[in-house]
């Protein structure tokens, strides 16, 4: 190889080589150089870095805090949440609004506080800001607090973005409920407004100030024949509308006057009436719309009356059709309003009273015409009135010359449209004439029963005055029988005792038909003995027939054997007078009384009685006739055999008034047979033997018992004293009420007879004197004598404490039968002695007490005894005295309860009597009685206890010796 | 195109051809720089082509081989100098999935002016992985001495299918299946 070639090559090798370290060393050096600058700056950067970092770290901190201090104080609410609705923070207010603390809120779902109702709409919302990527939102929604309160808040939510997704949302929300609520209102009122106006019964048309409509409703359009809707209206121009339609109207253009003056007057104008050609009839409103003074406009309201308007003309003329009517019935209309002033004076009316329309009108009515005894009757009307309830009543009333009218009044309330009362209208009608009538009747009538009444007076007072002196004729007619009369004497007494006893029965008949006429008689059930009844009125007309061919028979059955419930006195007079009337009609044969029990349906027996006689009969076309009063069945008989005629019509009365039904069967010239059927209650107790009454009539009671006589008539003294003598009993005599009592003070007596009209103190009285005062005749049986058979005044006895009356004129019988009842007399009236003296044992002596009530207490204790009449004189000391004060108090409960605490103390001492009066204190008190009645019955105590308090003081003093 | 490749490509001709052939080349061929070069400049890649062209003619030895060839011996320079790029590496594909991923992004810190080639790789099963070269130098031969190389550097045996994608060879592609 060549050398230098090869030496050439190696020094462009070696030239390459130098060239390549020249250039890679001038690399070197300026990256050396690039390197070192770098380094350079790097360390400068490095100084400044921290000041820089501080710096802003210090800028970051007061922006921040500037923020979160503007974020806290925000009024708005402020919150962020997270992506998915979760807050992360909110603010001071946030908490404050929606009542949760700032930590209750963290970490909440903020859809947790959207209303219920809300958060669909909400949730809807928000996700369709998010999937269109619409960063920043505004939305208005409710939402609750945590007290439930409900806030609307207004909204603006910013969405944050990192790296193209949504991390978070920043909220501010601002509380609008105020203005929400506001705007609700409002609209709530415009719509209410607008429904109001577009429902109304008026046509409305509201026109600005320019006359261009604002608001008009269906209702203004039907009126007007618009055909178009209401609403197409608005901002129409109105300024010629009057002309437009002054065609519709009666007066056109009165109506284009009109309104022409009312807009330019600006002034409210109502109720106008307007007349439409067709006939309608319209009331028109004008209303000026002022705002701050301002004129904004103004309101036309039109309603349609002409049905009311047409209502109203028929009912006008309906009334006055009635009215007319009213008036030519001679009813006289008058109207008045509430206060009472006359509105309206009718024609007629006027006539009535004579005072003209025009004198009346505006005039007070009750001032004009009425009497002021009527004014309470007008008051109680008139009250009525405003009650709405309608009233007749009759009053009187002035006429305008003074003089009265009757009327009868028939008011009725006055209404007006609307339902109210306005005032009353009176339909008067004279009664003057039937009211003088109906006072001359009712005078008459008056008249008639004081007739009657006196008529009544006058019977019973001649019964009385004839019966006394009858009896005293008939009871001497028997004595003289007793006298050995001759045989001419006789047959004299027989003339006069049969002449009175005529006279007898026909007073008697009479009396009972006027009290039956009276309905004064009826029926009192006590128990008797029927057999022995009949035995007695057998006996009775066995006597009476003993010198005639007439046999007296009574036949009883046997199963009759008890005592029963029923009024014997009434049956005793029927079967008397049926077998008077035999005996009257009977010349031989036989006659007498038949009595069968009929049935029997539990304690009920029901009686068939059968009255017979063989005697004349009665024709069968006079049997209708003999049950009437005063007829017989010919004037023959009465003169053959005399008679009132008013027997069978008293005894048909009397069966009727027991429920009995009486029948007769008759065979002329064979006999009569009268029968009946009374229902008696069977008490089931056995009738002791028949008690031969008529033997008892020749009895001797020699110093068996002792008799008080207490009657003024000296005849009928003389007669029972006779009587008494007769049968050996002792008696005294009494002239009078007040002798009778100051003598039974006295003396004690087994009976006393006491008669019932006497001068002084009459029987009643007498016998509540003895029963009710102190005396040792307090408990002895007192029978009436009396002359009057009037039911009322057989009370009146028993109420006045008798035991029992006899009839005037009375037989010896009679009077017997009331000894023998109520005196013990023959061998009990001893055994009755023995007994009294065993009951009252050591009070034997107790002069004017209840010497039986006082053993029957203590026995023989005298301790006892003592003790309790020791403290009945405790209580008479402290108690008793209040008596008069309580009264004087007028204190009637107190009074009642002292009453009762008194009344038991009065028996333990022997004055029983008084107990009876100090429970009638204490029921009358209770009950409210009169002052006068309660004064009486403390003065009743007071003189009792006067009386009867040195009886026991002189008891004391003996039981303690 | 940085000097390195210059550098290697004169280091390549005078192993294989000696250093005569490297002075023939540096002074028949016109270049720019004068022809020469250190590792750490920047030359324009037109340099490349005149110097690789050059010598086939002078070799005679066509274009492709050679570029083949440059790609092994580049490979093993790299396998050399920068032993960093292996470390971990368990086999072929990961080494080769790598060169885009991380050793061009690791050239490109040191050298932001660097126009690299891109490698774009997929796995198309188990054994196979497809490798698109792209790039304006159109030199898919030298890609494909490295690919080889690497393989030969994991002892793995490979078939490499290529295919031009794109008129000049600016983009190949490369499915390389393990045997």
């Amino acid at each position: 190889m060549d050398y230098q070639k090869e030496i050439d090559i190696l020094n462009r090798r070696l030239q390459r080589e130098i060239n390549s370290r020249k250039q890679a060393e001038a690399i070197l050096e300026q990256k050396a150089l690039e390197l070192y600058r770098a380094n350079d700056e790097l360390r400068s950067l490095n100084e400044g870095l921290e000041q820089k970092i501080a710096e802003r770290t210090s800028a970051l901190e007061d922006s921040e805090l500037r923020y979160r201090q503007i974020v806290e104080n925000a009024t708005d609410i402020i919150y962020r949440a997270d992506a998915d609705g979760y807050f992360t923070y909110a603010n001071q207010t946030a908490s404050v609004r929606l009542g949760y603390s700032q930590t209750e809120i963290i970490g909440r779902h903020f859809m947790e506080l959207v209303h219920p109702d809300w958060q669909q709409h909400v949730n809807d919302f928000y996700k369709k800001c998010r999937e269109e990527q619409q960063m920043s939102s505004y939305l208005q929604f409710p939402i609750l607090t945590k007290s439930g309160e409900v806030i609307w808040l207004a909204q603006n939510v910013q969405f944050i973005l990192h790296e193209g997704e949504i991390v978070e949302a920043a909220a501010v929300a601002r509380d609008f409920t105020k203005r929400k609520l506001a705007e609700d209102e409002l609209k709530t009122t415009q719509s209410r407004l607008i429904s109001l106006i577009a429902n109304l019964q008026s046509g409305i048309l509201v026109e600005d100030e320019n006359r261009h409509i604002v608001l008009t409703n269906q209702l203004f359009c039907e009126i007007f024949g618009i055909t178009a809707p209401p609403d197409a209206l608005k901002g129409a121009d109105c300024s010629e509308s009057a002309e437009q339609t002054k065609g519709l109207f009666k007066n056109p253009e009165d109506f284009v006057k009109g309104i022409g003056v009312l807009l330019k007057n600006r002034e409210i104008k109502v109720n106008e009436e307007l007349e439409m050609t067709d006939g309608r009839i319209l009331l028109r409103d004008y209303i000026p719309i002022f705002a701050e003074g301002k004129y904004l406009g103004h309101l036309w309201q039109y309603r349609d009356v002409t049905e009311e308007k047409r209502a109203e003309e028929k009912l006008r003329r309906s009334e006055e059709k009635y009215r007319g009517i009213i008036e030519n019935m001679e009813l006289g209309l008058l109207e008045v309003d509430n206060m009472g002033r006359i509105m309206r004076a009718y024609h007629r009316f006027c006539e009535m009273i004579g005072f003209n329309e025009s004198e009346l009108i505006g005039k007070k009515a009750n001032e004009v015409f009425l009497p002021p005894e009527f004014a309470a009757v007008m008051k109680q009307q008139a009250m009525d009135r405003m009650r709405g309830q309608a009233g007749v009543y009759e009053i009187q009333l002035f006429k305008k010359d003074g003089s009265r009218i009757w009327v009868m009044i028939s008011g009725a309330p006055i209404y007006n449209q609307w339902g109210k009362i306005i005032g009353t209208i009176g339909i008067h009608y004279d009664v003057t004439q039937q009211k003088k009538l109906q006072q001359e009747l009712f005078e008459a009538r008056l008249r008639a029963e004081e007739a009657q009444e006196a008529e009544k007076q006058f019977l019973a007072n001649m019964s009385h005055e004839i019966r006394t002196p009858l009896n005293a004729i008939i009871g001497m007619t028997h004595l003289l029988y007793d006298t050995a009369p001759t045989p001419d004497q006789q047959n004299y007494l027989d003339i006069l005792k049969s002449s009175s006893e005529i006279l007898r029965a026909l007073i008697n008949d009479l009396l009972d038909l006027s009290k039956m006429r009276a309905g004064k008689l009826e029926a009192h059930p006590k128990e008797f003995d029927l057999t022995g009844l009949l035995r007695t009125l057998q006996k009775t007309f066995q006597i009476k027939l003993d010198s005639r061919p007439v046999e007296v028979e009574a036949e009883i059955d046997p199963r009759l054997d008890t005592l029963l419930l029923g009024d014997d006195l009434l049956l005793n007079q029927i079967l008397l007078n049926l077998l008077g009337n035999a005996e009257k009609f009977t010349a031989e044969g036989k006659m007498g009384i038949r009595v069968m029990l009929k049935s029997r349906t539990g304690k009920v027996v029901t009686v068939r009685f059968e009255v017979f006689d063989t005697g004349i009969g009665i024709p069968p076309n006079k049997l209708d006739l003999i049950f009437q009063s005063f007829r017989q069945v010919d004037g023959d008989i009465k003169r053959r055999y005399g008679g009132t005629g008013l027997g069978l019509s008293i005894v048909k009365n009397l069966v009727e008034l027991q429920g009995g039904f009486i029948q007769v069967d008759s065979v002329e010239g064979q006999g009569t047979v009268f029968h009946f059927e009374l229902d008696y209650e069977d008490t089931g107790i056995k009738t002791a033997a028949v008690t031969e009454v008529y033997q008892t009539a020749k009895a001797d009671y020699a110093g068996q018992c002792k008799v008080l006589v207490v009657e003024d008539n000296s005849m009928n003294r003389r007669y029972l004293s006779s009587l008494l003598n007769k049968w050996n009993i002792e008696h005294k005599m009494a002239v009078n009420g007040r002798e009778g009592v100051e003598m039974a003070q006295f003396e004690r007596y087994d009976l006393i007879f006491m008669d019932i009209q006497m001068p002084e103190l009459d029987g009643y009285e007498a016998s509540i004197a003895i029963r009710s005062t102190a005396n040792p005749n307090q408990r002895t049986p007192i029978v009436a004598l009396t002359a009057s058979a009037m039911l009322s005044r057989k009370d009146k006895a028993y109420q006045a404490g008798m035991d029992d009356y006899v009839s005037k004129p009375f037989t010896p019988e009679q009077i017997l039968v009331v000894l023998e009842k109520f005196v013990k007399i023959g061998a009990a009236a001893a055994a009755t002695e023995d007994f009294s003296n065993e009951k009252t044992g050591i009070f034997a002596g107790a002069k004017g007490l209840d010497a039986a009530q006082l053993h029957d207490l203590y026995a023989d204790d005298h301790e006892y005894a003592l003790d309790m009449f020791d403290a009945f004189f405790e209580k008479m000391r402290d108690e008793y005295p209040q008596l008069r004060p309580l009264f004087e108090k007028r204190d009637w409960a107190g009074l009642s309860k002292l009453a009762h605490k008194l009344k038991p103390a009065f028996p333990m001492v022997g004055l029983s009597w008084l107990e009876a009066d100090f429970q009638k204190l204490e029921t009358e008190a209770k009950a409210g009685a009169s002052e006068q009645d309660i004064e009486l019955i403390i003065k009743q105590i007071e003189e009792k206890a006067a009386a009867g308090i040195p009886l026991v003081k002189a008891e004391m003093e003996r039981l303690r010796q | 195109m940085k000097g390195i490749v210059f550098t290697e490509f004169i280091e390549m001709v005078e192993q294989k051809f000696g250093y005569e052939m490297v002075d023939e080349l540096l002074t028949e061929t016109d270049l720019p720089s004068g022809g020469a070069y250190t590792s750490i400049g920047t030359y324009s890649h037109h340099e490349i082509v005149s110097l690789v062209v050059g010598l086939s003619q002078k070799t005679n030895l066509p274009l492709p081989s050679l570029l083949y060839t440059f790609g092994q011996h580049l490979f093993q320079t790299f396998e050399k100098g920068y032993g960093q790029f292996f470390e971990g590496v368990p086999n072929a594909f990961t080494f080769l999935e790598s060169i885009e991923r991380y050793i061009h992004v690791e050239v490109k810190k040191l050298y932001p002016d660097a126009e690299l080639p891109r490698f774009q790789t997929k796995r198309l099963d188990e054994n196979s992985l497809e490798m698109i070269y792209q790039s304006e130098r159109s030199m898919g031969d030298l890609a494909h001495g490295l690919i080889a190389s690497s393989l030969e550097h994991f002892n793995e045996k490979a078939e490499i299918y290529r295919e031009s994608l794109a008129e000049g060879g600016k983009i190949e592609r490369f499915v390389i299946t393990r045997i």
